[in-house]
């Protein structure tokens, strides 16, 4: 199975670890996993309803990938972008089936893990008490679920309730104020659960929490994929 | 049928407690008199804010208060009597599928009662239950509903930070009566309709 | 851009409050939609049906192409009655026509019956929310507030700050001669007016009034019975967590028996046929509950006031305001947006809000600054070298965030 790895333009520029975790997951798990040289899936244009230079990144985003069996991506936001806007944008572009096709065969982080490698290769220990946050761009919680069941010597893992962080690029680069503003009352629930560490499948929320909590005290905030890759954190089990 | 089974007597039961109603029902009419002494004489009340027909749906009910030196005052404009605390009337009709009361009528003093005092005695004939509000209406065989107001519960509000405060414009107490259907098989008064 | 402190704890309240409720019936949504949408579709049949039923009733219906006329038709119709003194329910239409103004400039006294809008008076601040007004006013600074006002002791227990209020509203609303009335549907069919509250203001205006001025926005129309049953539900439900509102006024026109002895109604345009005429018929279906307000994190933050005192707030807000309301600030509100989604879940009549904002932030496009156009014309130039946009996107972060 040829899977590649759409890292998100957040990822490079903001968290390059989180790409290389990626990678060092698929590796260990066997998987050829492959990164095409990639910038953006057009959701930044798309939401300030620039629909030219969106459309542009769309087909640049289909040429790009195109022809792999599996599409992963740490953004359940870059996800429901390809998934939910690039179909109308390119409906009456050449690369509309071809987008359709992309579109079908891409997937985040957790639903790949639970369904095409499955829950019982992995063996994550933490001790201490483990939260999860779900990102309001969708998540899916079923797969998070499972994933966080695997999990030993934790403390009561939490899937905390879906709140926005205000990552939303609008109000990133338009509002910023407020979207600052706007990831204190998360960070507050994630102090307050006296969780040691806290899991998000969503890159954006990931660079956007870490950015506000700076130096102050609170969990530690990881995404998923960096938890499942650490060897410290996670033992992998061969495939049977 | 027994009316505790009625299913419209129970849903709107379930419903108007649920709103922090007060309920009662009774099989006959007599028991319903006297139920109503008790609550009157519990609420230690001399004067009744009242829409007079109203206590004549319960036969020998206006004589009963009478002996019991308990007065029925009907409100008239510029002498509300905004002061008296405990009211009654009736409703022209009950709904079901909301558990609410329906008064109605051209007669908009005979609402008052139920919006005045601190303690407002409802009655409502059982026969007047409907399941919804477009059945009454098609009952009345009226094109519309003409003046009316549908009461849900007792006065709240919640404008000072959510604080729930009951009685601001409205009874705190709202007590429903339900009346069984006369022995005779009549209405013993009608519900003035609009022309 | 943040409201204050006491504001925003005010505001995560809420949020906490109507996270708690249940979600909506599935069922409800789609049906109240549909409901509204027929109507929307064919509004001014419907407008004129209710025309003819409420004059046949002996109703006065006026027309308001904006809210100045609205103002003089308020004006007038209290200057007919001679009375210089005026009740008005609570209503969100009250501050769109900015009727607290223009009674005062007129001479009339205007007084708010309904608790939260006379403690907003008393305090001079701005409405939180269309169906919580007053809930982030501080117990002490309401309570100053009073004691300042009616000359009573302070006092810190909210029961009796509200005996205090019930004290002093309570006789106006019993002597009451002329009452302007914000009204939530009006039915087509017969020509009645619809109001909901919990507290029973309306219902005591309604009967004790002899004159009532009723004003409504042109999009509550409704058709039926029917359609008036579901529509209720759908507004208590969404605006109070409740299946009943526990007072539901239906006013019909003057009798002779008893009643007010005349009542008019003003038909508000101000604005609703541009966004009719704009394509947004599907936002009008909105019936005033203010549950998006609550769900959404970024109203959370800066209340109803950030979206203009006058004009429509929340996420539906942002949604109509620009064509609505079209001035510079308002053209910014569609991208007061984190897209989240979280509107869309709880809207009982199935606006899709965030399809809306995205359909008014292309059109807002073609305005953009020659800053952000400049942005977007590197954007694309960069798009396919993955060298220098990645670095490219960091530097523009750092100096973004930093301005």
């Amino acid at each position: 199975m040829r899977i590649a790895l759409f890292a998100t333009c957040t990822a490079q520029a903001f968290r390059p670890g989180l790409t290389a975790a990626g990678r060092k997951l698929a590796h260990d798990l066997g998987l050829t996993l492959v990164t095409p040289p990639q910038t953006c899936c057009g959701l930044p244009a798309w939401d300030a309803g620039r629909l030219e230079p969106a459309r542009m990144a769309a087909r640049q985003f289909v040429r790009v990938f195109a022809g792999y069996d599996l599409v992963l991506t740490p953004s359940p936001a870059c996800r429901r972008m390809v998934c939910e806007h690039m179909p109308v944008l390119l409906a009456t572009e050449p690369e509309a089936a071809a987008g359709m096709a992309v579109a079908a065969r891409l997937v985040t982080w957790p639903a790949f893990l639970v369904e095409h490698v499955g829950v019982e290769r992995f063996e994550p220990r933490f001790r201490g008490r483990i939260g999860y946050f779900p990102a309001c761009t969708g998540t899916d919680e079923a797969a998070v679920q499972a994933l966080l069941a695997r999990i030993t010597g934790a403390e009561l893992p939490t899937v905390f309730r879906q709140d926005c962080c205000g990552y939303g690029l609008n109000l990133v680069w338009r509002y910023p104020e407020l979207s600052r503003a706007m990831a204190e009352p998360v960070l507050m629930t994630l102090r307050l659960s006296g969780a040691a560490l806290v899991l998000t499948d969503e890159v954006g929320c990931l660079v956007h929490l870490l950015a506000q909590q700076r130096r102050r005290p609170g969990p530690v905030l990881r995404h998923l994929v960096e938890f499942l890759a650490d060897p410290d954190c996670c033992r992998l089990l061969p495939q049977r | 049928m027994k009316a505790e089974f009625s299913p419209f007597v129970q849903r709107f039961m379930a419903l108007w407690q649920q709103r922090g109603g007060r309920i009662e029902v009774h099989e006959s009419q007599a028991a319903a008199r006297l139920s109503l002494l008790l609550t009157l004489r519990e609420l230690r009340v001399r004067e009744i804010l009242a829409w007079p027909p109203a206590a004549l749906l319960l036969p020998g009910l206006t004589e009963a208060l009478a002996d019991a030196g308990i007065a029925l005052i009907q409100p008239e404009r510029g002498r509300l009597r905004a002061e008296l605390t405990v009211g009654l009337t009736e409703a022209a009709a009950g709904l079901a599928a909301t558990g609410s009361l329906v008064l109605a009528g051209p007669v908009v003093d005979a609402w008052l009662p139920a919006l005045l005092p601190v303690y407002a005695l409802v009655f409502l004939p059982i026969p007047r239950l409907f399941s919804d509000l477009t059945a009454w209406q098609r009952a009345q065989k009226t094109e519309g509903l003409g003046r009316a107001l549908l009461i849900g519960g007792p006065s709240i509000s919640a404008d000072i930070e959510w604080h729930a405060h009951t009685g601001m414009f409205g009874p705190r107490q709202l007590h429903v009566v339900l009346l069984p259907p006369p022995e005779n098989g009549e209405l013993s008064t009608q519900v003035p309709h609009e022309a | 851009m943040p409201a204050d402190r006491p504001t925003r704890q005010a505001l995560y309240r809420l949020g906490q409050l109507v996270e708690r409720r249940s979600p909506l019936p599935p069922e409800l949504p789609p049906a109240a939609g549909q409901a509204r949408r027929r109507v929307l579709a064919e509004l001014e049949t419907y407008l004129n049906g209710f025309a003819t039923q409420a004059q046949a009733q002996g109703m006065r219906v006026w027309w308001a192409e904006d809210y100045q006329q609205a103002d003089r038709l308020v004006i007038e119709r209290i200057r007919e009655t001679g009375c210089t003194e005026v009740l008005r329910n609570h209503s969100p239409l009250f501050d769109e026509i900015a009727l607290d103004r223009a009674a005062a400039g007129n001479g009339i006294k205007l007084i708010p019956i309904h608790p939260g809008d006379h403690y907003l008076q008393l305090t001079g601040a701005s409405p939180l929310h269309p169906i919580w007004p007053s809930a982030h006013l501080g117990l002490r600074h309401l309570a100053t507030a009073m004691a300042k006002a009616w000359k009573v002791p302070p006092s810190f227990d909210p029961d009796l700050l509200a005996g205090t209020a019930r004290l002093r509203l309570r006789p106006l609303l019993l002597a009451v001669k002329v009452a302007v009335v914000g009204v939530h549907f009006a039915v087509a069919a017969d020509g009645s007016l619809v109001c909901l509250d919990n507290d029973g203001h309306n219902a005591h205006l309604m009967a004790l009034a002899e004159h009532l001025i009723c004003l409504i926005g042109i999009e509550q129309v409704v058709a039926d019975m029917a359609d008036l049953e579901l529509l209720i539900r759908a507004f208590s439900l969404a605006a109070w967590g409740q299946d009943q509102a526990h007072y539901v006024g239906v006013i019909a026109g003057p009798r002779m028996a008893d009643g007010p002895r005349c009542v008019d109604v003003i038909l508000l345009d101000n604005g609703r046929r541009r966004a009719l005429a704009a394509g947004l018929s599907v936002a009008l279906a909105c019936i005033g509950c203010g549950a998006c307000h609550a769900a959404c994190p970024v109203y959370r933050q800066v209340g109803a006031m950030a979206y203009g005192r006058h004009a429509r707030s929340g996420p539906i807000g942002a949604v109509l305001n620009p064509v609505m309301w079209p001035t510079r600030r308002t053209q910014d509100q569609p991208y007061l947006s984190s897209g989240c989604r979280a509107c869309a879940a709880v809207c009982p009549v199935g606006i899709d809000l965030p399809d809306l904002l995205a359909r008014q932030r292309r059109d807002l496009a073609a305005r953009a600054s020659w800053a952000e156009r400049l942005g977007f014309w590197l954007w694309q130039r960069l798009l396919p070298y993955p060298r220098l946009f990645i670095p490219a996107l960091r530097l523009a972060r750092r100096l973004l965030w930093r301005a």
